[in-house]
């Protein structure tokens, strides 16, 4: 009698290992789900976070900044783009470019 | 005679689960079939999860709108001025004084193409250019496309949560005219094309 009811005893505790270890399997895979389709709603490129190394925009107006021969309005124009720089606007350095096309345009005069 | 009573039960015990074995065989087969079957399922559930994480990961699709803008300005800009010196065909002389070509058409001088693949499309995208002095007065400006969505860039100003709204990109830059004189120009460009980049 004592025997069958500790056999019984023993099948109880192998089906529980069984199913926690189902139950475990289970909510990792729920997991990995849920962590999938959070992953999925990121995919989103970001044009200015990406490196970038060109910005037509900036460098059209450091072309024409360059070409006026008012300096009045050519400070004017430094300010605005130098306000733009502090706001980040440019996807670009915009010092490094600057220098870049004032030695290019130098280098071109000579 | 076994006269160990430890002895005897081991024997005995022994004697039982042997009997079992030889008198019931199907037990045993029957216990190992379960285990097979639930290994079965096990192996069914991972697959579906690992399918069901693949077709959550790569069925959404990539946001690009925001690059598709910042493309689109560029090209503009590009037409608009190259070098820093604005397209010539922006201004027509009429009696001796020079003004803006109000016929000036944005999709043809900068090669642009606003036909997409959708039926029921209205109009996926919108583009204006606005030419202001260095005054910040507002000169001339040309647009093309669906003027209509220009309403979602005001809602969806600074906020991430609107994201099946069109995707509207503002940037300016300066330039100058044949005479040496400065404008600066306010791009404005907009996408919606919500279908193929938010699910």
């Amino acid at each position: 009698m004592l025997n069958k009811i500790f056999n019984k005893r023993g099948q109880a505790s192998e089906s529980m290992t069984w199913i926690a270890a189902t139950l475990i399997i289970i909510v990792l895979l729920g997991i990995s789900i849920y962590a999938a389709s959070l992953l999925s709603k990121l995919k989103i490129i970001d044009y200015e976070t990406e490196e970038r190394t060109q910005d037509i925009i900036m460098e059209e107006s450091l072309f024409s900044y360059f070409s006026i021969k008012d300096s009045d309005v050519q400070s004017k124009i430094f300010k605005s783009l130098e306000k733009m720089n502090q706001e980040e606007k440019f996807y670009e350095d915009f010092n490094s470019k600057f220098q870049q096309i004032k030695f290019n345009l130098e280098k071109n005069e000579k | 005679m076994i006269k160990n009573k430890k002895v005897k039960h081991i024997l005995r015990k022994g004697i039982k689960e042997i009997s079992h074995y030889v008198f019931f065989p199907k037990n045993r087969i029957g216990a190992e079939k379960i285990i097979s079957v639930y290994w079965f399922v096990i192996l069914i559930i991972i697959a579906g999860a690992v399918v069901a994480m693949v077709s959550l990961f790569y069925g959404s699709p990539y946001d690009v709108r925001v690059t598709e803008a910042n493309i689109m300005i560029n090209q503009v800009s590009n037409c608009l001025s190259q070098s820093g010196e604005l397209n010539k065909n922006l201004f027509i002389s009429e009696n001796s004084e020079k003004k803006f070509n109000e016929n000036f058409n944005l999709l043809e001088e900068c090669n642009l193409i606003f036909e997409t693949k959708f039926e029921n499309a209205v109009g996926e995208y919108f583009l204006e250019a606005e030419f202001y002095d260095l005054n910040n007065e507002r000169l001339f400006s040309i647009s093309e496309g669906n003027s209509n969505l220009k309403t979602d860039c005001k809602i969806a100003e600074g906020e991430k949560k609107y994201k099946r709204l069109s995707k509207c990109v503002d940037r300016e830059f300066y330039s100058l005219d044949s005479e040496n004189q400065a404008y600066k120009i306010n791009i404005l460009s907009v996408v919606r094309k919500t279908e193929k980049n938010v699910k």
